[in-house]
């Protein structure tokens, strides 16, 4: 592959601008990015308030200034054991095509800036990991972070009850 | 310039802006100079450019005034210049009669002693339509919102000229409603939304000349003028894709009528009143500048011409003299403007509301919190308290913004009983009362058809045949009262009628028909009343145009209670009944009971709350080991366990040491069980965040006292989860 200038912007897999700031954080000892412009803010835990009969990695609803938003843990998510909540978890407030959604997150660490060049394809472990939510995976001093593609991570999955139309048609309604 | 453009630069312009000034006034001066233009035009604009002339040299003290003058007159250029006429001559409507004299038929100038709206004069001037705005957008937008409005005002007054056909204010509002629709229809190429605007309002000339009055075959050509163009208001809103507008079937042969009522056999009543506006010449006279008898001699000589040019060629008074007459006419008989107002997005508004009711609650926490109030410094309490009134008076003010009168939608009505009464024969005398009264916007909305169901039911099945009233000893014209007032957070909208009443024994034969009710049961009063709200329950012995149908009164409840409102029926045979809505005052704003179920909170609407108590243990009893059941006053209630239904960890098991709430929704209730009731709050409604869809047995989430978040529960989601 050749080392040019010319930034394609149509060439999507490889190529991609993926450089960039990423906000990142632990969960279960592992390091996870998420890009800065998807975050809204960072709030410590506070008290969720439990929706009945909805899925599991659904905790609740919190009251961000006013509005109710749900908030999802993202342990449960990723089939991780859940853990209790101490001083460090947190909840990130993303804006998903401008829904507004909390995940709950073990640990905020920093905000890297991650140039293009470190950043590789997301491995292949075959059928048994799901890897279509990982954007890359992000090289910092002798640290890994697995970027996340949190539209994906929200929206995908076994998660079609949080369907994006669905979600506005009820805020257009009210 | 062109004359919108120059319309347009008028109204914007700063009186101290000289450049602009100037420009303006050498349009104006073109204008005056043009040959093209007939003399009322060219007497119009030079006027305008003499105003122009002293703002610039600065005669006039009070220069904003003076151009808000020339706005006028240039906007009184723009009707004389009116590129309708142009289109109307081309043939759009191919009568016999429609050449372009045709114009003057209809508004014969012999009687035009008020003459400051010359349109009809009005002479051929094409190039005004080469500016085209159709295709904007925004424009359209913002035309279709004025429109709406104009036509609501202007029926509401057309409505009131019927009883008192003197009431100039209400002529002129309706003249003014349909000039105004007009020029912009203009403006943005509107043809025939144009044409028909100017065709009524040349018959609303003439009643402001006197001519005619606004009564009877008139006023029903003048309402349906106000009909059509809200049709073709509608259908532009409708229209998506460009080009003109589909023109409604009827207009061709509205706008024959329009121009020419007689033809048609269209007439009013009464005699033709005199006058009440100030004539032109009276004003002169008042201001000294002429005498009586000079006026009254040219009044005499001046044939066709209109009495303000034929004074000023008559040498008696100058043409600023006219000029400032015509305005002081215009002033007296314009009326006075609405209140001044801005329109918001309700985006914003409710924007502005949520974030009110944040301080609100941040407020409290601040209030409340243990260190500020063990505080010594009394300045510290002095000025949370001070915090806490003010944002307690910008809650108040943020609710009220969404608060509108009710009297728009009584306005509506009054014309439905006035169709209605006319239409089945009936006489019928509407009193509306506490029209100021206000309530949510939305809500107004959603009061239209249950209101217009009730009404329909009051004159058509309530309110008697003049003949039958009579034989009854009643007044034969029948009363229809539309009356709302406030109650404890809630409105109450009252209709009462002096009609024939509820026949209580043909209800509950019909019912009884329909397998509504077993026989032989008894029922009181109310409970028979109840049983018009059933579906498919009509007690009219006969079909009509207008209701009995069933359908109507099923419809009314539906609807109110989608509003979380209430109907209350009251009925006495021969002497009337009285329908009685009432609903809260926004829909953003729920009555709530908060439950605690475990460590959970829930509000559960008050509405739909009949008791909460605490059960004996031998007034429980289950089937089959498992359904559960409650028997309260000889009821018996299914219990549903609303820790289970949600699955909360830690909550009270037994019945008895619990509470039960018995809920109601739809004539289906049962008993909830729950912890404890923790009391009663009103909450505003919010949706359970964008992401969420509908969950079921909750339909929304409400921000508590405390800040966190409380599940509103949906009686008719937790039976249905009961019942699966």
């Amino acid at each position: 592959m050749e080392n040019t200038q010319t930034v394609t912007t149509t060439d999507v897999p490889t190529g991609r601008q993926l450089g960039g700031k990423y906000l990142t954080f632990e969960l279960a000892s592992e390091e996870y990015g998420l890009e800065i412009l998807k975050v809204r803010e960072i709030m410590g835990m506070m008290p969720i308030t439990a929706v009945p009969r909805t899925p599991n990695d659904v905790k609740g609803v919190i009251n961000l200034r006013g509005k109710v938003i749900p908030v999802i843990d993202l342990r449960l998510k990723f089939d991780i054991e859940e853990m209790e909540v101490t001083e460090e978890t947190c909840v990130i407030v993303v804006d998903v095509n401008s829904l507004e959604m909390g995940i709950i997150v073990d640990k905020v660490s920093e905000v890297l800036d991650i140039s293009s060049e470190d950043i590789e394809d997301s491995p292949s472990f075959g059928s048994s990991v799901d890897t279509n939510f990982i954007l890359g995976m992000g090289k910092t001093e002798e640290r890994v972070s697995i970027l996340l593609d949190i539209t994906k991570v929200l929206d995908g999955m076994d998660m079609d009850f949080m369907n994006q139309e669905n979600g506005k048609e009820v805020s257009e309604k009210f | 310039m062109a004359l919108d453009a120059l319309a347009a630069a008028a109204i914007g312009v700063e009186p101290d802006d000289k450049a602009e000034l100037n420009n303006i006034r050498t349009s104006l001066v073109e204008l005056k100079n043009s040959s093209k233009l007939p003399d009322e035009a060219r007497f119009l604009a030079s006027e305008a450019a003499n105003l122009i002339n002293e703002v610039i040299n600065g005669k006039k003290e009070d220069s904003s005034e003076t151009l808000a003058n020339v706005g006028q007159i240039i906007s009184s250029l723009q009707m004389l210049i009116d590129p309708d006429e142009v289109d109307f001559s081309e043939g759009e409507t191919p009568v016999s009669g429609s050449e372009p004299q045709a114009e003057e038929s209809t508004t014969p100038p012999e009687s035009t002693e008020k003459d400051d709206e010359p349109e009809e004069a009005a002479a051929p001037e094409p190039d005004i339509e080469a500016d085209s705005f159709e295709d904007d957008p925004e424009l359209i937008a913002e035309f279709i919102t004025e429109a709406m409005d104009h036509l609501q005002n202007s029926e509401a007054a057309l409505l009131t000229l019927e009883t008192d056909p003197e009431d100039e204010d209400s002529l002129n509002l309706v003249f003014r409603a349909f000039h105004t629709i007009k020029g912009t229809a203009g403006f943005l190429n509107l043809k025939s939304v144009q044409t028909l605007a100017h065709r009524a309002e040349n018959l609303l000339d003439r009643a402001r000349k006197g001519e005619l009055q606004l009564v009877g075959g008139y006023a029903d050509l003048a309402l349906e003028s106000a009909d059509m163009l809200k049709q073709m208001t509608i259908d532009l809103e409708a229209k998506t894709e460009k080009g003109p507008l589909p023109d409604p079937e009827n207009l061709d042969d509205l706008i024959k009528r329009l121009e020419n009522p007689e033809d048609y056999g269209v007439s009013d009543t009464d005699s033709i009143a005199a006058e009440d506006v100030p004539r032109v010449g009276d004003i002169l006279v008042a201001q000294k500048t002429v005498t009586r008898r000079q006026v009254e001699k040219v009044a005499k000589e001046r044939g066709e011409k209109p009495i303000g040019e034929a004074i000023v060629e008559s040498g008696a008074a100058t043409t600023t003299d006219v000029a400032k007459a015509l305005r002081v006419q215009k002033k007296m008989g314009g009326g006075k403007i609405a209140d001044s107002s801005i329109r918001v997005s309700t985006k914003r508004l409710d924007g502005l509301i949520n974030m009110v009711g944040e301080l609100v609650i941040s407020q409290a926490m601040v209030e409340q919190n243990e260190w500020i109030i063990a505080q010594k410094d009394r300045s510290v309490a002095k000025n949370v308290a001070q915090m806490g009134k003010i944002t307690r008076d910008l809650q108040d003010l943020s609710m009220s913004l969404r608060m509108v009168p009710l009297k728009h939608l009584f306005q509506k009505m009054v014309r439905l009983v006035r169709d209605l009464a006319r239409k089945s024969g009936k006489q019928v005398n509407f009193v509306t009362e506490g029209e100021d009264t206000e309530i949510d916007r939305n809500m107004v909305e959603l009061l239209g058809d249950p209101l217009i169901h009730m009404i329909r039911n009051a004159v058509d099945h309530g309110i008697e045949s003049p003949e039958d009233r009579k034989a009854k000893g009643k007044n034969p014209v029948g009363t229809v009262t539309l009356r709302a007032y406030h109650t404890a957070g809630n409105v109450v909208i009252e209709l009462l009628d002096d009609g024939k009443g509820l026949d209580r024994d043909k209800i509950l034969k019909k019912a009884v028909e329909n397998g509504l009710v077993p026989e032989n049961k008894e029922l009181s009063d109310s409970e028979v009343f109840k049983l018009i709200f059933a579906a498919g329950l009509s007690t009219a012995e006969k079909v009509t145009d207008v209701s009995g149908r069933g359908v109507g009164m099923d419809v009314v409840r539906k609807n109110i209670e989608a509003i979380r409102g209430r109907v209350d029926v009251d009925s006495q045979i021969g002497k009337g009944s009285t329908f009685a809505l009432k609903i809260p005052l926004t829909l953003a704003i729920i009555d709530g009971m908060l439950l605690r179920v475990g460590d959970e909170k829930y509000i559960i609407s008050t509405l739909n709350v009949v008791r909460a108590f605490r059960p004996e243990k031998d007034a429980l009893n289950t089937v089959t080991n498992r359904g559960e059941m409650v028997m309260l006053r000889g009821d018996l209630l299914p219990i549903y366990r609303l820790h289970e239904l949600f699955n909360v960890p830690d909550a009270i098991e037994e019945p008895t040491e619990a509470l039960l709430l018995v809920v109601e929704h739809e004539g289906q209730s049962c008993a909830l069980l729950a912890d404890e009731l923790l009391g009663q709050q009103q909450v505003v409604i919010k949706t359970l965040g964008d992401g969420i869809k509908k969950v079921d047995g909750v339909s929304g989430a409400a921000i508590l006292g405390d800040g966190h978040v409380g599940l509103i529960l949906d009686v008719a989601g937790v039976m249905n989860i009961a019942h699966t």
